[in-house]
């Protein structure tokens, strides 16, 4: 088991908890509306998810996109402050924590509680996959000279040629074979604002599951399972010298 | 050590992201979707791009009532929309399909490669697929599968075994 130290300012710009669903035939998005008066005391703002519709037309003889309206799949119900968020999607459903984080017992509380009312109002019919993730930006001080002095395992540059990263994006799928789950460790610098002292370095953990599993069983250690791996994934993706940054 | 090993079910490199609200996740996606499309415009050349117009043409000319005079349906808006995000899910080392509009308004992808060996997938805009194939040795499959814009490790094996 990894060293997983509590951290007074963790770097976690989201986390969320996402559950995927075989919906029932019948469901209409309108109905998903109806979860709101159930929510609304600490999700006051309502919203509808909407796609934008496009259609084709051909002009001069090639097919070109045109947007032509929206149609709704779904309503994001919001906190006072906007930083938590429980999407209720025809097959989805989320819940969104966006910094600053608290706590991982609110966040399974208070997306545990919104699972059961999305359980009511959309009646799926299986759930088919269970997710953690977490999104976390390292703000590194400058200068960085070695990546390695942050992140375990930063992508490397052959020797002979000029060791300055101005952007990277790395992604690696694990599976944990004893969970059955897949983990997504993406690492991602998209470049340095100049003016700035620090460069952010994003650090997100996906752990999904694909399942079978009825509804209305209690699969929620589950869930406590996943963040157990996507706390492994952190702790052991980054140094004790970024540890110290966020104690 | 880091090892490569065979997937072991639904490729999620190329899964969807999860329902990240944030600014930090929004430009995450974006940054990794202009990789993928790097990654697809380098193994499949002008060819990538080349389909997608295809397909746009191709749903735009047959965007009304008896499109071939037959009775045909128009081309469903969200068939087109499915079969757009099956294209931009296909990872890059499968070949593109060839795309053949459907008279009851659906877009078929088709691999072919003999007589015996040839993959079908059909996008109706339900959110579902439906599939047929002659994968060899005198082999045959037909189904449906709920469609989740990616590819199914079923599927994909289908898909290899027609095109390999």
């Amino acid at each position: 088991m990894p060293k997983v130290i509590p951290l007074s300012q963790a770097p976690i710009r989201e986390a969320l908890i996402e559950i995927r669903v075989d919906r029932r035939p019948d469901l209409a998005v309108d109905t998903l509306e109806a979860a709101h008066d159930r929510l609304k005391e600490q999700f006051p703002q309502k919203r509808a998810m909407q796609r934008q519709e496009f259609g084709v037309s051909l002009k001069e003889g090639k097919g070109q996109v045109s947007n032509v309206g929206a149609s709704k799949y779904g309503f994001r119900f919001d906190s006072p402050d906007g930083k938590r968020i429980a999407q209720f999607q025809l097959d989805v459903f989320t819940l969104n924590w966006l910094a600053p984080y608290e706590s991982w017992d609110k966040l399974y509380t208070l997306a545990r509680r919104a699972w059961n009312i999305y359980l009511e109002v959309a009646a799926p019919v299986e759930v088919t996959q269970i997710g953690v993730r977490f999104i976390n930006s390292l703000m590194l001080p400058k200068p960085v000279t070695d990546l390695e002095q942050y992140l375990t395992c930063p992508p490397r540059v052959p020797q002979k040629l000029p060791q300055g990263v101005k952007s990277f994006l790395s992604r690696v799928v694990v599976h944990d074979t004893t969970l059955g789950a897949d983990c997504i460790i993406t690492q991602a610098m998209e470049g340095a604002d100049p003016k700035l002292d620090t460069i952010p370095i994003v650090l997100d953990i996906d752990t999904t599951l694909r399942c079978r599993i009825d509804p209305h069983d209690d699969f929620w250690e589950i869930i406590g399972k996943l963040r157990h791996l996507k706390n492994s994934a952190f702790f052991e993706s980054v140094t004790d010298t970024t540890l110290e940054m966020y104690k | 050590m880091t090892a490569a090993v065979a997937g072991n079910g639904y490729n999620n490199y190329f899964r969807p992201s999860s329902s990240g609200a944030s600014d930090t996740s929004k430009r995450l996606a974006e940054f990794l979707k202009s990789v993928l499309n790097h990654t697809r415009s380098t193994a499949h050349g002008s060819q990538w791009e080349n389909l997608h117009e295809e397909l746009l043409g191709m749903a735009a000319e047959r965007s009304c009532v008896n499109w071939d005079d037959q009775g045909a349906q128009p081309i469903a808006e969200l068939a087109l929309e499915e079969a757009l995000l099956f294209l931009d899910n296909l990872p890059s080392w499968i070949p593109l399909p060839d795309v053949v509009p459907e008279p009851d308004g659906s877009i078929g992808l088709e691999w072919y490669k003999a007589p015996d060996k040839q993959f079908a997938i059909s996008f109706g805009g339900q959110g579902s697929i439906a599939f047929a194939g002659l994968l060899g040795n005198g082999r045959r499959i037909n189904g449906i599968e709920d469609f989740e814009g990616t590819l199914s490790p079923y599927i994909q094996e289908s898909i290899d075994r027609v095109t390999n």
